[in-house]
């Protein structure tokens, strides 16, 4: 009974995920969904990083915009194909994960958000200065969308492209961490020296996660460019990179769904604040960032975590029950409905 | 008899601090060696350096004839060096079976494209891994706690689980810092049973331990340290009459 | 070829914006000796001394003094709020360094968004609080600007002053025993609770000066809470090791002339770009900071 319950759920929600965008009349709305899309990719990669790895980036909106540049840059000035620039994108940006992970190798988490946070700004400050090649300040325009059978990507087919990556990401993250990597990379985050003790390098796990999570950043910011059809340095500050972390926070750091719910929620969050009263159109940001320092503070283990409880209690799974899944590693069932979202 | 662990001339200073001084030491296959000493002595310190976690300031060690000063501590353990710690380090995030297939990371050849497809060769090696993982919490009498986190076990377990983890990796050296420390009398019955059950199975260990009771049933041959020098060695009914043994315990805090 | 007049100018210069770089890096120094934490959220209280001053004294019309005085006690206890409203609940809720670093970087964010949203993004004018900008004194018999030699005394008055109370002081002892040990300052008998406030509310009171220093130079824009400027602050701290107050002012004043050498030598575009870079190398090479003299350790 309570399975057929959990399985009706699981269809109704992904019935309506699939139905949303074509009932949505407002366009402006689909796009702030899409652009969740793109900060929940990016936000599960912080996931990964923080959540899984016990590593810290201040700086993510640095392989967000080596992602997007690259790309753009690649497909409008050398008119490279876009499924190609986009690829070349991603490596560059894992390329900047494994310079930024060698400071990892030896520096407490803090200082290596220090670290970070001076790697986003280099990147930042050559976004604007290499104006030839970036556009600098002006922006860089005229970037090619994405095409299917020769016509533009339409809002639609924009977000069923970004639902895919993102549920591939979930399930490669979800894989991962049942697997001999999630197990390396939570045995660091818990204890490095009894990690290095069962013959798991650190420094491997470290550059792995960094990697991974610059794939992530890279792949969402080459996204970003095709479907904006711009670019400016103004998304790439340092706080756009505060902005992220917040998100997996929110959404949860030890939680697999943490980058899905935070990327998306704080995205459509100052949206939904945007209400029509005279004089509120400055401060519906501030009103987003007030309820996200209170999420931190009140509910430090984020939205995943108060969800996956409630959900846990509807199925009615006991405790003793819930632990002993957990611990046998493969549940083919669980397994086998993720492969299915696949392909 | 077979020579498996060498230290030639090991010593380790902090800042102005001998640790160690000068440190030979022989282990020979299938038997256990004991190091004992007053606190302070330099027993851990040794054992850390053995397992690479601490880099030696000179000396040299050998493993199975090949030099392996030098080497990370995660090369060491891929060695066949497997260890345990003073206090207890387990993966507290992780389950009970979890903990153990961590070390069993490098019997897996399953790669990251493996991984995330989730492809049979992973969905093999998983099943074949975990079942491996489930015979080892057999043998140390903690498989019904597999799904458990570490927190919520008992300490004599979570000392049986941390010398699990070690024997995943399949090592021919055994590493223990004090196994049988901080436990209560049927804790510590259990713990010299594994001990004694690990020698049967010709399992070779080197092991650093104050209780001399434990040290008497277990152990073959026996290292005196006192300020980071070997004083004695020989079997436990000769070093015991060893009367720099004697005195050296005479002038710490504890006697023999 | 570099003449004396550009040395002297860029020296000059590069010194006394690094001392204010020096200050903030006073800040980071406090808050990590007394609770082990940093406090992003320091790095918009630059920002908000700049703005309490611009809004007591032209929208008020307060005397630019008395503005200046009120902006600096509003951002001391800006500190003391950061602690209550803050770093209390996160640490009682079992949040850690993850969560205090998250919510402080939030609360930046926040008060960027504010000031945008109250001010515009506009920089608007610094009121001559050091008299005017554009005045030049000879110093050598080169023109330098006189606000410089302002942040040059201002620091080295607050320098003086600081170095008595940490030094000479009952208070200053209590300080420098809880950096030490906490459980040994408590056996001692010293108030830990309030050596924490102290912590806290001199760690934004530096910074707010530092502000009002750099009022001149950057105008009052939110360009001062937008980050860049912050990190310089944390840069200077590193170089000291997050220990030692000598060395985060002596690591200000080495990045400030850096930074100002290097606009010459190179190009002022890549600035910052070079900064950074010698921040990340810094912590990379020596996580225990070039400058410290607090704490040798191995």
């Amino acid at each position: 009974m309570r399975k057929r319950l959990k399985l009706v759920m699981i269809l109704v929600f992904l019935g309506a995920v699939l139905y949303y965008p074509l009932m949505e009349e407002n366009e402006y709305r689909l796009f702030v969904m899409n652009r969740g899309l793109i900060h929940a990719i990016l936000a599960s990669g912080l996931v990964f990083l923080t959540g899984f790895a016990g590593q810290i980036s201040l700086g993510q909106a640095g392989f967000y915009a080596i992602g997007a540049y690259t790309s753009a840059i690649l497909s409008t000035s050398y008119g490279v194909p876009i499924p190609l620039s986009i690829i070349v994108g991603v490596i560059f940006s894992v390329v900047a994960g494994l310079v930024v992970s060698v400071p990892s190798f030896n520096l407490k988490a803090f200082f290596l958000s220090l670290v970070t946070i001076a790697f986003g700004l280099i990147v930042h400050r050559l976004i604007v200065n290499l104006q030839p090649l970036t556009g600098g300040t002006n922006g860089f325009f005229g970037i090619p969308p994405m095409r299917w059978a020769g016509s533009m990507f339409t809002s639609n087919m924009h977000y069923y492209l970004f639902l895919g990556i993102l549920a591939a990401t979930v399930v490669s993250m979800y894989h991962i961490k049942r697997s001999y990597l999630g197990r390396a990379m939570f045995a660091i985050n818990d204890d490095e020296t009894a990690a290095e003790s069962c013959g798991i390098s650190a420094r491997k796990a470290k550059v792995f996660a960094f990697a991974f999570s610059g794939a992530l950043a890279g792949l969402a910011g080459a996204l970003y460019a095709h479907f904006a059809g711009f670019l400016t340095p103004e998304p790439f500050v340092f706080f756009e990179s505060s902005r992220f972390v917040g998100m997996a926070v929110v959404g949860g750091l030890r939680h697999l769904w943490g980058g899905v719910i935070g990327g998306i929620g704080l995205t459509l969050l100052p949206e939904t604040l945007r209400l029509p009263y005279a004089g509120w159109e400055n401060y519906y940001l501030l009103l987003a960032s007030t309820i996200t320092i209170l999420f931190v503070v009140f509910l430090p283990r984020g939205l995943g975590d108060l969800a996956s409880k409630a959900l846990d209690r509807l199925w009615k799974v006991e405790g003793a029950t819930k632990t002993l899944k957990d611990a046998t590693v493969v549940d083919d069932s669980e397994a086998g409905a993720d492969d299915a979202s696949l392909t | 008899m077979q020579v498996l662990l060498e230290t030639k001339g090991l010593t380790k200073q902090f800042g102005g601090i001998i640790a160690n001084k000068n440190i030979n030491l022989t282990v020979n296959k299938g038997t256990t060696t004991g190091l004992i000493g007053p606190n302070g002595s330099g027993k851990t310190t040794l054992i850390n350096q053995v397992s690479g976690e601490l880099p030696a300031t000179s000396g040299r060690t050998f493993f199975k004839g090949e030099d392996i000063t030098g080497y990370s501590a995660n090369k060491i353990a891929r060695s066949g060096i497997g260890r345990t710690f003073q206090r207890i380090r387990l993966f507290h995030r992780l389950t009970v079976v979890e903990n153990v297939l961590v070390a069993r990371r490098h019997f897996f050849s399953a790669n990251v494209l493996d991984i995330v497809l989730n492809t049979r060769r992973n969905r093999r090696e998983e099943r074949e891994q975990l079942e491996h993982a489930m015979t080892l919490l057999q043998r140390l009498g903690i498989e019904s706690e597999a799904g458990k986190l570490p927190t919520a076990l008992p300490y004599g377990k979570r000392r049986a689980l941390e010398i699990a983890r070690a024997l995943a990796l399949e090592p021919e050296l055994l590493l223990l810092d004090e196994p049988a420390a901080g436990m209560a009398k049927e804790e510590y019955a259990d713990i010299v049973r594994i001990m004694e059950r690990l020698k049967e199975q010709g399992i070779t260990m080197l092991l650093v331990e104050h209780t001399m009771e434990f040290i008497r049933r277990v152990v073959d041959w026996v290292y005196v340290l006192n300020f980071g020098e070997v004083i004695s060695q020989g079997v436990f009914g000769d070093v015991e009459q060893d009367e720099n043994v004697i005195k050296a315990y005479l002038g710490g805090d504890e006697t023999l | 070829m570099l003449g004396l007049t550009d040395f002297i100018q860029n020296l000059v210069a590069g010194v006394s914006v690094g001392l204010t770089y020096g200050l903030m890096g006073l800040g980071v120094v406090f808050l990590w000796q007394s609770i082990n934490r940093i406090n992003f959220a320091n790095i918009s209280s630059a920002m908000l001394s700049v703005y309490l001053f611009f809004l007591f004294h032209t929208w008020l019309g307060l005397s630019m003094l008395l503005s200046a005085v009120l902006a600096i006690v509003l951002v001391a206890v800006y500190g003391l709020g950061l602690r209550y409203l803050l770093y209390e609940p996160i640490t009682k809720r079992g949040g850690a360094r993850l969560e205090f670093v998250v919510a402080t970087l939030m609360l930046t964010v926040f008060w960027l968004t504010l000031i945008i949203a109250m001010f515009g993004g506009m920089p608007r004018r610094f009121p001559p609080l050091f008299g005017d900008a554009t005045q030049f004194v000879r110093f050598f018999g080169v023109g330098v600007r006189a606000i410089y030699f302002y942040m040059i005394v201002v620091v080295a008055v607050l320098m003086t002053l600081l170095h008595v109370i940490l030094r000479k002081t009952l208070m200053g002892k209590m300080l420098r025993a809880t950096a030490q040990s906490k459980e040994t300052a408590q056996l001692m008998g010293i108030n830990v609770n309030l050596t924490a406030n102290l912590a806290f509310v001199m760690s934004t009171t530096v910074v707010g000066v530092a502000g009002l220093l750099l009022g001149p130079i950057y105008f009052v824009s939110p360009v001062l809470g937008g980050g860049a400027i912050g990190i310089k602050g944390f840069a200077a701290a590193v170089m000291g090791g997050l220990v030692d107050p000598y060395g985060a002012i002596l690591g200000g004043v080495v990045l400030g002339a850096l930074e100002n050498f290097s606009t010459l030598f190179i190009s002022s575009a890549y600035r910052d770009v070079i900064s950074f870079a010698v921040i990340a190398v810094v912590l990379v090479w020596k996580p225990t900071g070039i400058f410290n003299w607090t704490s040798k350790k191995e």
